[in-house]
């Protein structure tokens, strides 16, 4: 399964943002590989950023989306692309795919 | 002829100027109309009783898709620059509320999987402001965009009259399409630092457009000096300083013209129109 993270840096130490469609990079990982690959995520939208970085997760092939809260446009696409969606505001990347293993990330 | 009420930023005193030109010219016997351009926050008509004799529903056509026809190959959402399509391998997500109604969406999508619906984005109000000609446009909350509304309401400039358009504040989209056929721009700004930077953003945009300007200074105290000197080194026309005084104030909170209100204040305007002229001519 693919994992789209949005968060502050480019490795997997780095911690979740606090914006979705806004935040500085995602990192769309694979489990089962564990390939990682980083996309720098300067998009300068006043409007629409919520779809886009939806757009990004579903062309990644992403089938779940760690991050903060997203905004209701987001929201809306994650429903109808049938992507999960999990909080994991406070953790590191890496901290937020183990727990998301063991099942202790909070679906949204 | 058409002259453009605009500001670089929003609370300059675009329409205090716009308004009291209107009514100063209508008194004087001039044939006057007066247009509101600014669709987001229309708000000339605050300042007249205006009688209304018709609405004007403006509306733009999104797309929607044909499930039957799509194959969920996502060119429509590459084509769209306002991300306002998204598109997975279960669905295709048009958000109305974020189109622009470019068509570009349409144009791409090989399988003729979209067609137009309209949609509403506001509606353009014609009548009479005290005995002058008034057209107000007026965006419907959320829009993304007042381009088409001002375009429709730039139609009802009458060649044979004086039109004043209370233009939309900024230099973006809705002010290049408001500012496009002006015989004249009227750049109405304040004395601070803010005002003067705003202002030179608004006369770059002018003058890309090789329009003639003038600039009115609202809320005049005397102190910023930068601001006069930025006008002479760059030969911008000086029309009208409208005094800092508090019964201008006074006048403007209760929506009323300070013009027709403080006498001594009704020539100002005449001064300023002739200026307009001699610089037009
Ligand atoms: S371009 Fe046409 S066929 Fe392709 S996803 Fe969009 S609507 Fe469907
Ligand atoms: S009409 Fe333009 S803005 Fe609207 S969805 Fe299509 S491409 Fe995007």
């Amino acid at each position: 399964m693919k994992i789209l993270l949005a968060t502050k840096g480019q490795t997997l130490d780095s911690a979740i943002d606090e914006r979705f469609a806004r935040a500085s990079y995602f990192l769309i990982y694979d489990d089962k590989t564990g390939q990682l690959d980083v996309i720098n995520n300067n998009q300068e939208l006043s409007h629409g950023a919520g779809p886009q970085a939806v757009q990004i997760a579903i062309d990644n092939g992403a089938s779940a989306i760690i991050s903060a809260m997203p905004g209701q446009n987001a929201l809306q696409a994650i429903r109808a692309a049938n992507i999960k969606i999990y909080e994991a505001v406070g953790l590191s990347a890496k901290q937020a795919i183990e727990k998301l293993k063991s099942n202790e990330l909070k679906e949204l | 002829m058409i002259i453009a009420i605009l500001s670089g930023k929003g609370g300059t005193g675009k329409t205090t100027v716009s308004t009291n030109l209107a009514y100063v010219l209508d008194k004087k016997g001039h044939s006057v109309k007066l247009i509101d351009l600014d669709a987001e926050e229309p708000n000339a008509h605050l300042f007249f009783d205006i009688d209304y004799s018709e609405h004007i529903d403006v509306d733009v056509k999104i797309p929607k898709v044909d499930n039957a026809k799509c194959t969920h190959c996502g060119d429509c959402a590459k084509a769209c620059q306002f991300s306002a399509i998204v598109v997975s391998s279960k669905s295709v997500l048009v958000f109305a509320h974020l189109c622009h109604a470019c068509g570009a969406c349409l144009l791409a999508c090989k399988y003729n999987a979209l067609e137009e619906i309209p949609k509403n984005i506001g509606k353009i109000s014609l009548g009479s402001a005290n005995g002058i000609d008034f057209v107000k446009s007026q965006m419907n909350i959320g829009e993304p965009s007042a381009v088409r509304i001002i375009r429709q309401a730039k139609k009802y400039t009458n060649k044979d009259k004086i039109n004043i358009l209370d233009c939309p504040p900024g230099v973006s989209c809705p002010t290049v399409e408001s500012i496009q056929m002006a015989d004249f721009c009227v750049l109405v700004t304040e004395p601070t630092p803010f005002g003067l930077h705003d202002l030179k953003l608004a006369v770059d945009l002018t003058r890309q457009f090789g329009l003639k300007i003038g600039i009115v200074i609202n809320r005049y105290d005397n102190k910023f000096i930068e601001l006069e000197s930025y006008l002479e080194e760059n030969n911008i026309p000086m029309l009208l300083k409208i005094p800092y005084d508090i019964k201008i104030a006074q006048s403007y909170s209760k929506g009323k013209l300070f013009s027709k209100e403080i006498p001594q204040y009704e020539n100002m305007f005449v001064e300023l129109y002739n200026k307009i002229l001699e610089i037009v001519q």
